[in-house]
């Protein structure tokens, strides 16, 4: 099995135990028996597929293309398991593979904007809110996610990574192979745009 | 009154500064109102990005998925093995044609024109005794094509699922844009 070079901000696991406190197997368990029966390998799609369509989506702006670009990040992550140093964490090294991807596709020409309304797909709460509300949420929604989709491509995958996937600077620069000072200024220079372009009233 | 920097700002919303760095931060927006603004301008829009919603797909999602995964028994084969198992049988090919055209042209005929160019011309109108070669060179190519076409079967790539879109969900309560 060959190695995967530890990025920095990879934090090492101890593989001794390879299961969370729930008893649930934990991921890079899933990952290494994924070698050996691809059913295993379910598991672990089903833990990650909403967020790294959500990701995709976030970043194409595009949920037909969000859907395809995530089929083929779960793809290629099974196909380069056997490069998956299982003393590392699973999570960004698939965060790595969707990531990439997203940015190549929209450094490609392949992009297109149309297909359904991706919010329809949305499974919301019942917060008993009144419709009025409801609506305005939506809008505010509608605005950020326009407002996500003009940032330069480097900008919107770290704002995407910090504030809806909850990653920390660190995971932010192994997942993105960038030193911590450049995903502090792409952050900055990326909640600045869009503080200009939703809420600016200083000006 | 020296204001913090707009970066210092976000990095106290974040809470990556030090503490003495954050007690100054502190300080400072209890008495400037514009800092304090920009302050909660920025939790503003954290907040809203925050509370943007994670699409959820579809549960068939991830069985779809593996089932493209699971090996069917032409895929068992891994990529190297199926490369050997290519190059195997374009040998047998390749050794099946040249016996067959060497048992033909050894075979005597009666034609004075013994080679390939007197095979074809016999191909092309000969009496019954000379149309049996005939028969036998029709019979390599087919079984030669019929090679090529098995290898080429062979090296297929994998077959990649389809794009498919997600179907909404019948239970959300939003309307369209």
């Amino acid at each position: 099995m060959r190695n995967f070079a530890a990025a920095p901000g990879v934090q090492a696991i101890d593989t001794s135990s390879l299961e969370d406190a729930a008893g649930e197997p934990s991921d890079e368990s899933l990952a290494i028996q994924s070698l050996l029966q691809a059913e295993t390998f379910e598991e672990l799609v089903r833990r990650y597929q909403n967020r790294i369509y959500s990701l995709a989506y976030r970043m194409t702006g595009d949920n037909v293309e969000a859907y395809d670009l995530a089929q083929e990040a779960f793809l290629r992550c099974y196909a380069a398991l056997p490069s998956f140093n299982p003393t590392l964490r699973f999570a960004p090294w698939l965060y790595r593979i969707a990531t990439n991807l997203c940015i190549n596709f929209l450094q490609s020409s392949r992009v297109r904007r149309g297909g359904a309304d991706p919010e329809l797909a949305l499974q919301m709460p019942d917060r008993g809110k009144q419709p009025d509300s409801l609506l305005e949420e939506k809008e505010q929604r509608q605005r950020i996610h326009a407002a996500i989709l003009n940032l330069p491509t480097k900008y919107r995958a770290v704002v995407i990574l910090r504030h809806m996937q909850d990653k920390t600077y660190e995971e932010i620069a192994a997942i993105l192979c960038l030193p911590l000072n450049t995903v502090r200024t792409h952050l900055f220079r990326a909640r600045e745009l869009l503080r200009r372009r939703l809420y600016d009233t200083e000006r | 009154m020296t204001h913090p920097e707009l970066e210092c700002l976000q990095l106290y919303l974040d809470q990556r500064l030090s503490d003495p760095e954050r007690m100054a931060v502190d300080r400072h927006l209890g008495a400037c109102a514009a800092c304090a603004g920009r302050v909660e301008n920025l939790r503003r829009l954290v907040t809203g990005l925050t509370a943007m919603n994670e699409l959820v797909l579809p549960d068939t999602f991830a069985s779809e998925l593996t089932e493209e995964l699971a090996p069917s028994p032409r895929l068992a084969v891994d990529p190297a093995g199926r490369k050997l198992l290519v190059q195997a049988a374009l040998c047998v090919v390749i050794l099946l044609t040249c016996g067959l055209l060497l048992l033909i042209i050894d075979t005597p005929v009666t034609d004075p024109s013994n080679d390939i160019l007197g095979l074809i011309d016999i191909m092309l109108g000969s009496p019954f005794q000379e149309r049996a070669s005939a028969v036998a060179v029709l019979a390599v190519m087919v079984l030669a094509g019929g090679g090529v076409l098995v290898c080429l079967l062979a090296a297929t790539p994998r077959i990649r699922p389809q794009r498919r879109v997600p179907a909404p969900s019948p239970t959300h309560s939003d309307p369209p844009r």
